[in-house]
Order: structure tokens, then C-alpha cells, then sequence
């Protein structure tokens, strides 16, 4: 690669660039300005996650790759990014209110947010497995310092301990896999291990396996997930509802790109291992979430249930079915934005550095709080799947492309869990209408309440109209399987 | 543009239900009640207003198109879009469209105006402006929807806003039942309307019309079509039509509902919302018309509903209620006249009857508002001079409906009577006639009794009664011109021929783009010509209104002695019981069905809930057991995420041989 190639596809990844120079300013003006004035870093942030943004729409016209095949900057990545700066950028809006309330550190915080969202962009668009685990690890490691990021308390520090040393354990076994598959094929570019596969050496196959473990970690399935419910809960609350939502549509998102484009040779092999992840995911999450007692950590396992859901739309996509491809992506921006949208109710009603979590901390809200009873309610409806809201027309479409690539027993396991999963949702509904309240809630944010606003108005608005974000789905599905020219 | 005519009533809804019933402006801006009512009159009515002025310049437009590609289309996005299955939000505005869309949004508008002065005391006055802006908003989708399933949107929102302001005094146990009431009938057909689009898209494999109605006319199509589906369809359809038009047996509905605000009544269940499936029927003609089965059914229940609702308003006491009967009697007409394939006479005396029924119905509020909430003729009478204005216009209305020549209700009625006559259906014509005996006589009868002779208020209400504020008058008014004036645009050409009109029925001329099947050929010879039969409707108008002067006025001892007639006092025990159809259903069907709901509920508490709690605690366990395996310490997490990735590992290399 010559220096002028290396320059042109520099400017190519203008969107990433943003992101990381944004990072950087935010780390350098920090400590140059004291007190009350650090609070601007949070429109530096917002501003710079906007350009990102704005950038990152090019893409979904003109799909190009970079640094010689190393990145493929198609739709497919612009969709999945548009999930992450949505996600990061409305975080970080609900952040500001929480970082106050909870006395944290402004500036890394915002910092380390966008580090972990331009990580995640380079791992939807990762091609070949430098790239990917340059992505990877940038988006982890930012993520481990944030789970811990709160270190007055006790559980946020374990939590960022544990996300690391099993974080670390996963990425080992990721590397190992990547390095069995290299010793075997002698490339890492996916398009030429797909070219190479050969599914009688046992490398390929262990390679495979690895690989698919790594990334069955970080979207928290099982048999991995016993993670997440710990760190979920111990990790402040606008960080969970972050990385619940971003780091998990990466994971998707890379995972989605490995299995299609380099190891579509022993496609019928891993999509039975994941019909079996699906299944399980889905049962263990449910199943868990209905015995909880803080809805922190009924919401890390209503997060295991739903990658259990979105799985069942990568299982349906199999043979690279446009239907169950997007029908992911579609499933991944409405869990960002009712998620999101959950998680944000949580930080908004937490205050003088208690977080609020348990079933108590809201019961009653209804009476105090009449609006955000609203938009907690149109989040859990919305989580449970029930319309009109957009959570029912993501798992709608997951199962539809379930039951059209006729893999019926699994959508039969997706619906009877999503009936349970009614159970635990509306629980909260109960303790937020009809009990009692039993403690004082925080005065009006109004920073938080526009974020609550545009989630509750997009839940509700692409539940009722769906409008153009299944078309741009489609679309985004129908670029990336072009980029490998799938069947 | 044509989405602003809808979306008007839904931004005054908006305003309204959330700054102004929602206690917003009082509790949080703390605003007075007075600027409340105020503001709320001018948006409620404003935004009718900007409907109706659009929907008038939209008519404009219309007429300067070419006759035969005279529709505007608006399609907003896709609504549904699932597979096959795809439905846009969009709306179609062609003649038929044009002509509803004008009598919703004008006679709303007067309807509007009329309810400041007619609701200003009541403390909800802004929720009652929220669901009346509602229910035109709603109205209009439905008639101005270009696919069925948009249809039906309008369809269950006009059933919503007509529950609420039915039930708008939901303080009064009897009022809120009526509601439910209302509720409860139009499910069963809405349940049958619902499953008619639903045989529509399988048979045609599309829901809008545009696709439907071509594929309906393309024979090569139809060949493949048993004609026993597009029965089914059109009486799947008409079952809705039966439910929300309140044709019998599902009428019983629409007298109760007079328990709602007399606008109310006026607006929904008289001159639009009742008139949903007389537009539904003439919408879809094409299925008719290839379905003389189906048009025998509608005109059958048309006409035997047509008579049976005329001879209850025959006795009734109360004056809504005489109206209410009378305008399921009406709504028979108009069925009639879309049954036997006149779609355009059907849409005409539906147009007329918004006029006088909402004119009526103003009329009987003005008198109930004067009188401060009586209802009981036998109450009133003598009320000419008190209430000039008010006795004036009822009259006009009651010489309208009741088919005087020259007014209105003359030209749409016989019409339909000669449609029916020239097309074979002889049975439904003799009927109308009767009907229309009937007709004239309660509605005389009502005006007798409330107008002239004695006064029978009692004293202190007799100090208490005065004439209309303008704001109630002013509409009053405006709709006994057009009652007086609205038949004219349907003068049928052997009428205009003797006048030396040239032009005449332009009302037919303007509609027929819109009936895509050439109505069937007349009867080649007929016993009796036009003007006979114009003769008979003359005649059937001026006996009804004869007798009834004869008996109320010229010998008032005569209903007291037909009362008390044994041979006729069990007629006389039936009418004014209206037949004990209530009553009927209620041993038929409700006490059926409560002793039905109640073996269910034994069921379900046995075996449902058995089974659901027996489940619920095999769930209950197995979570306590995950719960066990999350013990939070990091070495046993990590020996399980080992374990874990072996399995996966075995899986794979083991499952490829």
C-alpha cells in the first residue's frame, strides 16, 4: 500500500476520524478548565458524535472499502453505526443529568463513550481480523473503564474488574481462534478464508468454534452470559444502558460479517449451534428476569432474552437471506431505542447518588411523576413485544423471517418466551401505577427529559408508523450480502 | 392539501384534549374558565372550518378535471408494509368521496357552531369539543380512505367517538350503559365488516380500492371467481353496514344513544356516522351490482326495517327518540335505494337527509334546551309562540321528511320509491309507500304535539322559555334553506324536461364517474310512468300529514279512544313497546350469553388457572435454580465460560463429518 492510497483511504473514514479527534479534545481540554465549566464538554461530545453522524449518512449511497480491503465502508456498517452514534449520542444527553447527580468525572467520561463508539464503527466494518480486533479491543477496553467508572461504589469497581478479567478471557479465546484460522488459511482477510475453506481440517473447524465463542460473549448469550446480569448491574446506570445497546449491536454486527462472509463454508454447522444458543439464550434470560428483585438486573437479563431474539433473526438468515438479515438490524435499532429508553428512566429517577433500581424506587410514580409513568410504560410494552410500539414490529419481523426461512420450533420458543417475558415487564408497570410511593423522586432534569422525549416519541412513532427504518434495513441488508456477492 | 381536510379536526382534537380537557390550561397555566370555553369554541370550530373551506376547493378542482379521470389522490407512505400485504396511508377524493366529504365537514361545521350555545353551561365543555373534532377526524378517514383497511380505521373510530359522547354524561349509570350498548351492538358488525376486507384481500389479493374495483371489472378476472364469494363479500360488508347504519336486527342501538348531547345526536346519529354504510354500500357497487342475491337481502332488511322503525315512531313519548326511530326508518330508505343498484338515489337522500335530520334534531334540542331538559311531548305543546324561530324551521324539516313536493326530501325519496318500482322490487315499493304514510304522520304528529294546541308545561317552566341564543338559531336556520333548497341539484330529468331545466340532475351526472357498473337497465315496461308513480308519493305524503291533523287537531279524542280500543290497543301495546325487541334479545341473547360467560369462568378458574399456576411454578423453580448458578464470584464464572466454550467447540467439529 502506497502512501497516496494510505491518504485517500484516510479521508475515507471521516466519520471515525471525528469520533476519535472528538475523543482526544475532550481528553486534553479536561483538565485545562476547572469546575462548573467542564460541564461544556458534554456539547463538544454532542457536537462531535453529530458530525460522525452526519458523515456517516454518505455511506449509505456511496459504498467503498479502505486501507486495501481492511474496511468495508458499506451500508451494512453505516446502518449499524447509525445505531451506535444514535445510541451514544442520546446517552450521552442522559448522562449529563446522572454524571451530576452521582458526582462523577466529566470529561473521561464523555471521552472514553466516544472512544468506545468509533471502536465500535471500525468492528462493523472490519474485513479482515486486525482491523476487527483493533475495533474490538477499543471498543472493550473503553467500555471496562466505564463499568467502573463510579469509584465511590463498591460494585462499580468489581464490575469493572470482572468485565476485564472476563472480557480479557473471551478475547483470548477470540485471538486463539483468529490464530488457528491464519495457521490454517494463511490470510486474515475474510474473503480469502472463505476462498480457502476447507471443512475437513480440523483447524478450520476450531478456529470457527473460537471465533464464534468470542463474539457469543460479547452479545451475551448463552453459554456465556452469566457476565452480564453481575457487571449489568454494578456498571452506573447510563453506562449499562450504553453498553447494553452499542456493544452488543457490534457484536452483532462483526458477527454477522464473519459468519456470512468467511465462514459461510460450514454454514449449516454454526447456524445449528446457534439455533441452540438462541433457544437457550432466550429461555435462561426470560426465565431469570421473572424471580428478579432490582429492575437493574431484571433488565441485564430481559438484555440476555433479547440477543437471544436477535439471534433467532441471524439463525432465519441463513443461506444469506435478505429477510432474516434484516430483520436483525431492524431488531437491533428498536432494542437501542427502547433499551436505551429504559435504562434512561432509571438515571433519570436517580439522584444524590443512589441510584435508583429496585421495584420500591418507582413504585408509585404515577402519581408524582404522571409522564415518565408514560414513558416507562411505552418502554416495557415495547420491550415485551406489544404493539403499537416498535419493539412489536422488531420481533414481529424476527419471527415472520423465522417462520419464512421455516425454522418453526424456534419461533414457536421465541413467542411462548416472549409471553413470559409479558410477566416480568408489566411487573413494573404494577409497582409504577398502582402501589404506593416510597420515596421522594428528583426534581425535573431537563437535559434527560429530551432524550426520554425522543425515545418515548420514536418507540411509540415507528410503532404506529414504521415508516422508512425498515426499508433502510432492507437496503443495508441488501448492500452487505452484494459486498460478498452471496446468494 | 387534501390530508389538511383530515388532519384539521385532529390538530383542534390535539389542542383541545391536551392544553384544554386535559386541565393543563387551568391547574398548570392557570387560566380561567371562561378564556378556556372561549378559545376552545374558536379552535373546535376553526378547524372544521378550514376542512370544509378545503374540502369546497378541492370540489372545484374536481369539477374542472375531466369527467372521466375526476379523482385526486394523495398517498402519504406506506402504512403496513408486510410481504404481500401492503397498505398505504392515502386518500382518494373522486365524486363520491367529494359529496360525503362535504356533508361531513359543512354540516359538522353548522353542528359545531350550534353546541357553544347549546353546551355552554356544562362543566366538560372542552373534553365535548376534543370528541366531537375526534369523531370528524375519524369520519373522515373513513370516507375519504383509499383502501379498505383505511376504511375500517374511520370505521371503529367514529364507533369510538360515538361511544364517548354517547356516554359524554357518564355520571348517569343509564347513560354510560347506553354507550356500551352502542359499543357492544357494532362489534357484531364490525366483526362481519371486518371479515368481508379479509375475503376481499384473499380473493383479490389487495386491499385498495383502486386494485380491487379494476380487478373487479376485468371479466377475465372474474371468470375464476365463483360468484358465490362476491355474495358473500358484499353481505360480509353489508353485516358492518347493519351494525353501524342501525338496520334491523341490529338497530336497537341507535334510539338508546340518544342519551348523548342533542348536537351529538344530530352530527353522528343522524346526518354522518349512521350514514357510514349507505357510503360503504355505494363504494363498492360493483359487488352489488353482479350480486342480485345479495341486493334482494339489502333490500329486504332495507325495507322491512324502513317499515317496522316507522310504526314504533308511531307512539313514542319522547322526542329524540321519535326522531331516532325515524332516521333508522330514513337509513331503510336509503339502504333501499343502494340495495336495488340506484346508488346515486341512495347517496341523494342521504345528502337531504343530513339536511332535515340534523334540522330536526337541532330543532328538538333547541326545544329540550328551552324547556331545560324535558323531553316528554306530553309535556310540551303550544310552543309556536314562545319559540318562533325554533317551530318555524321544525317545520320546514317536518314538511321535508315527511316528501311535500318542491322540498328536498320529496325529490331524494321518490326517487328511491321510483327506482325500486322500475327495477322489479315491487314488495320494497308498496313498503316505502306505507313508510312513507307513516312517515308523515309521526312527524306531524311530533310537530303538533310540540308546536300548537295548549300549552301542557307546567308553570314555572312556562316563566323559564325563551327562544335560542343566535349561535343555536343561526344553524337552524342555514339548514331549513338547505332542506328547503338541497333537492334541487337532483331534479330527475322528466320533472326538468316540464320546468324547461336543461341541465337538471346534476347531483346523478356528477356521481355516476364514481358508480364504475352502468346501473341496470330500467324495466322495459312498466304498468305505471313516472309521473304515476310521483303521483302515489304525492299522495302517500298528504295522507299522512291529513291524518295526522285530523287526529291531533280536528278531533283530539281520537288516540285516546284508539288506545283504549281493544282491537287495536294490543297493536297500539306493541308500537309503544316497540315490539319488545329489547326485551326479546335480552332473554335470546344476553342471558344466554351471561349464563355461557359464566360456565367459561368456572372453567377458566379450574382448569386454566390450574394449569397457568402449575406452570407458573415449574417457571418459578427453574429460575431459582439460575438464580443459584449466579453466585457473582469470578473463578466460577470463568470455569463456566471454559466449559461453555468447549461445548461449543466439540459442537462444531463434531457436527461436521
Amino acid at each position: 500500500m502506497d502512501l497516496s492510497e494510505l491518504f485517500k483511504s484516510t479521508l475515507l473514514i471521516g466519520p471515525e476520524i471525528a469520533l476519535i479527534i472528538t475523543g482526544i479534545i475532550v481528553m486534553v481540554v479536561d483538565p485545562l478548565i476547572k469546575g462548573e465549566r467542564k460541564r461544556n464538554l458534554f456539547w463538544i461530545a454532542l457536537v462531535g458524535l453529530a458530525v460522525g453522524f452526519i458523515l456517516n449518512l454518505e455511506r449509505f449511497h456511496n459504498g467503498t472499502s479502505a486501507f486495501s480491503g481492511a474496511l468495508s465502508l458499506d451500508g451494512f456498517a453505516a446502518y449499524f453505526n447509525l445505531i451506535f452514534i444514535i445510541g451514544a449520542f442520546l446517552a450521552t444527553i442522559l448522562s449529563k443529568d446522572y454524571i451530576e447527580s452521582m458526582n462523577l468525572r466529566i470529561g473521561e467520561y464523555y471521552a472514553l463513550i466516544i472512544f468506545s463508539t468509533s471502536g465500535m464503527m471500525i468492528l462493523s466494518s472490519a474485513r479482515e481480523f486486525m482491523s476487527l480486533f483493533l475495533g474490538f479491543e477499543i471498543m472493550s477496553v473503553s467500555v471496562y473503564v466505564l463499568s467502573g467508572f463510579n469509584r465511590r461504589s463498591v460494585r462499580s469497581a468489581e464490575a469493572g474488574i470482572k468485565y476485564l478479567v472476563l472480557g480479557g478471557f473471551s478475547s483470548a479465546i477470540l485471538l486463539y481462534g483468529i490464530a488457528l484460522i491464519y495457521g490454517a488459511s494463511g490470510t486474515i482477510f475474510l474473503d480469502e478464508i472463505a476462498a480457502n475453506f476447507n471443512a475437513s481440517n480440523p483447524l478450520y473447524l476450531a478456529g470457527t468454534a473460537l471465533i464464534l465463542t468470542g463474539f457469543i460473549f460479547k452479545i451475551g448469550a448463552f453459554p456465556l452470559h452469566q457476565w452480564v446480569p453481575d457487571i449489568y448491574e454494578g456498571a452506573p446506570v447510563t453506562v449499562t444502558g450504553f453498553m447494553s445497546v452499542g456493544v452488543k449491536a457490534a457484536a452483532f454486527a462483526i458477527l454477522l460479517r464473519v459468519l456470512f462472509e468467511g465462514f459461510s463454508g460450514i454454514e449449516a454447522n454454526w447456524m445449528q449451534a446457534l439455533w441452540i444458543v438462541s433457544a437457550f439464550t432466550m429461555t435462561i434470560g426470560n426465565l431469570a428476569a421473572i424471580v428478579q428483585t432490582s429492575i437493574k438486573r431484571m433488565l441485564a437479563y430481559s438484555s440476555i432474552a433479547h440477543a437471544g431474539y436477535a439471534l433467532v433473526g441471524v439463525v432465519a438468515s441463513y443461506g444469506g437471506k435478505e429477510l432474516g438479515l434484516s430483520s436483525v438490524m431492524y431488531y437491533l435499532f428498536a432494542y437501542m431505542v427502547m433499551n436505551l429508553g429504559a435504562f434512561g428512566v432509571l438515571a433519570y429517577l436517580s439522584k444524590d447518588g443512589k441510584e435508583c433500581e429496585t421495584f420500591d424506587d418507582i413504585s408509585g410514580i404515577w402519581r408524582r411523576k404522571p409522564l415518565t409513568a408514560i414513558a416507562l410504560g411505552i418502554f416495557m410494552f415495547s420491550l415485551a413485544g406489544i404493539p403499537p410500539t416498535i419493539g412489536f414490529f422488531a420481533k414481529y419481523r424476527v419471527f415472520l423471517s423465522a417462520v419464512k426461512a421455516e425454522f418453526f420450533w424456534l419461533a414457536i420458543i421465541g413467542i411462548l418466551n416472549s409471553v413470559i417475558s409479558a410477566y416480568y415487564y408489566l411487573r413494573v408497570l404494577v409497582y409504577a401505577y398502582m402501589r404506593e410511593e416510597s420515596v421522594v423522586f428528583p426534581r425535573f432534569k431537563p437535559t434527560s427529559v429530551v432524550a426520554l422525549t425522543i425515545l418515548t416519541i420514536g418507540t411509540l412513532l415507528l410503532g404506529i408508523l414504521p415508516l422508512n427504518s425498515w426499508d433502510l434495513a432492507i437496503k443495508a441488508a441488501g448492500s452487505f450480502l452484494l459486498t460478498f456477492g452471496a446468494k | 392539501m387534501l390530508a389538511w381536510i383530515i388532519f384539521a379536526p385532529l390538530i383542534g382534537a390535539l389542542i383541545n384534549g391536551l392544553v384544554f380537557a386535559s386541565g393543563f390550561w387551568k391547574k398548570v397555566l392557570h387560566g380561567d374558565e371562561h378564556s378556556e370555553k372561549r378559545i376552545v369554541s374558536v379552535v373546535g370550530c376553526g378547524v372544521i372550518l378550514i376542512s370544509a373551506a378545503i374540502s369546497s376547493i378541492m370540489f372545484l378542482k374536481l369539477r374542472a378535471l375531466d369527467p372521466a379521470e375526476r379523482q385526486i389522490i394523495q398517498e402519504l407512505f406506506v402504512w403496513i408494509p408486510s410481504g404481500e400485504f401492503q397498505v398505504s396511508y392515502g386518500f382518494l377524493f373522486d365524486s363520491l368521496s367529494c359529496v360525503m366529504a362535504l356533508v361531513v365537514t359543512w354540516v359538522s361545521f353548522l353542528i359545531h357552531i350550534y353546541s357553544i350555545g347549546y353546551m355552554h353551561e356544562d362543566h366538560s365543555y372542552s373534553r365535548y369539543f376534543t370528541y366531537l373534532n375526534i369523531f370528524v377526524f375519524f369520519m373522515l378517514i373513513l370516507v375519504l380512505g383509499n383502501s379498505f383497511p383505511l376504511m375500517f380505521v374511520g370505521w371503529e373510530g367514529v364507533g369510538l367517538a360515538s361511544y364517548l359522547l354517547i356516554g359524554f354524561w357518564y355520571d348517569d349509570p343509564e347513560k354510560a350503559y347506553a354507550g356500551r350498548k352502542a359499543f357492544i351492538v357494532n362489534r357484531i358488525g364490525d366483526f362481519g365488516f371486518i371479515l368481508g376486507i379479509f375475503l376481499i384481500f384473499f380473493v383479490f389479493g389487495s386491499a385498495s380500492y383502486g386494485e380491487v374495483f379494476k380487478k373487479a371489472l376485468d371479466p377475465g378476472f372474474m371468470s375464476n371467481i365463483p360468484g358465490a364469494v362476491i355474495t358473500v363479500i358484499a353481505l360480509l360488508l353489508f353485516v358492518g353496514a347493519v351494525g353501524k347504519s342501525a338496520q334491523f336486527p341490529l338497530y336497537v342501538w341507535l334510539p338508546d344513544a340518544m342519551a348523548g348531547p342533542t348536537p351529538v345526536s344530530a352530527l353522528i346519529h343522524a346526518a354522518t356516522m349512521v350514514t357510514a354504510g349507505v357510503y360503504m354500500v355505494a363504494r363498492c357497487n360493483i359487488f352489488y351490482s353482479v350480486s342480485p342475491t345479495a341486493q334482494m337481502i339489502v333490500v329486504g332488511i332495507a325495507a322491512f326495517t324502513a317499515f317496522l322503525a316507522a310504526t314504533i315512531a308511531l307512539t313514542q313519548n319522547d322526542i329524540k327518540k321519535v326522531l331516532a326511530y325515524s332516521t333508522v326508518s330514513q337509513l331503510g330508505y336509503m339502504f333501499m335505494g343502494v340495495g336495488c343498484g340506484a346508488y346515486i338515489a341512495g347517496m341523494f337522500h342521504l345528502v337531504t337527509h343530513a339536511f332535515f335530520k340534523a334540522l330536526l334534531f337541532l330543532g328538538s334540542g333547541s326545544v329540550i334546551h328551552a324547556l331545560g331538559g324535558e323531553q316528554d311531548i306530553r309535556k310540551m305543546g303550544g310552543l309556536r309562540k314562545f319559540l318562533p324561530v325554533t317551530s318555524l324551521t321544525f317545520l320546514v324539516g317536518t314538511l321535508a321528511i315527511s316528501g311535500i313536493p318542491l322540498l328536498s326530501g320529496f325529490f331524494s325519496k321518490d326517487e328511491i320509491l321510483g327506482s325500486l318500482y322500475e327495477r322489479g322490487f315491487i314488495i320494497a315499493w308498496i313498503a316505502g309507500l306505507i313508510t312513507a304514510v307513516l312517515t308523515a304522520f309521526y312527524m306531524m304528529r311530533l310537530y303538533l304535539l310540540t308546536f300548537e294546541g295548549e300549552a301542557r308545561a307546567s308553570g314555572e317552566v312556562k316563566q323559564l322559555i325563551h327562544e335560542s341564543p343566535s349561535s343555536m338559531t343561526l344553524p337552524l336556520i342555514i339548514l331549513a334553506v338547505l332542506s328547503v333548497i338541497g333537492g334541487y341539484m337532483g331534479v330527475p330529468e322528466f320533472m326538468g324536461k316540464v320546468v324547461g331545466i336543461h341541465d337538471s340532475n346534476i347531483f346523478e351526472k356528477f356521481l355516476a364517474a364514481s358508480i364504475l357498473v352502468e346501473e341496470i337497465k330500467h324495466l322495459e315496461h312498466h304498468a305505471l310512468g313516472h309521473w304515476t308513480l310521483v303521483v302515489f308519493s304525492i299522495i302517500a305524503a298528504f295522507l299522512g300529514i291529513g291524518l295526522a291533523f285530523y287526529t291531533y287537531i280536528i278531533k283530539p279524542s281520537i288516540p285516546e279512544s284508539v288506545a283504549k280500543n281493544p282491537g287495536i290497543s294490543s297493536l297500539y301495546q306493541g308500537s309503544y313497546g316497540k315490539w319488545f325487541v329489547d326485551e326479546i334479545y335480552n332473554v335470546l341473547f344476553v342471558r344466554t350469553f351471561v349464563r355461557l360467560a359464566n360456565i367459561a369462568a368456572l372453567f377458566d378458574m379450574k382448569i386454566i388457572d390450574g394449569a397457568v399456576n402449575g406452570i407458573a411454578k415449574v417457571i418459578g423453580e427453574a429460575a431459582a435454580i439460575l438464580r443459584n448458578a449466579q453466585t457473582g464470584i469470578l473463578r466460577f464464572y470463568a470455569a463456566l465460560m471454559a466449559i461453555g466454550a468447549t461445548a461449543i467447540l466439540i459442537y462444531i467439529v463434531l457436527s461436521v463429518k
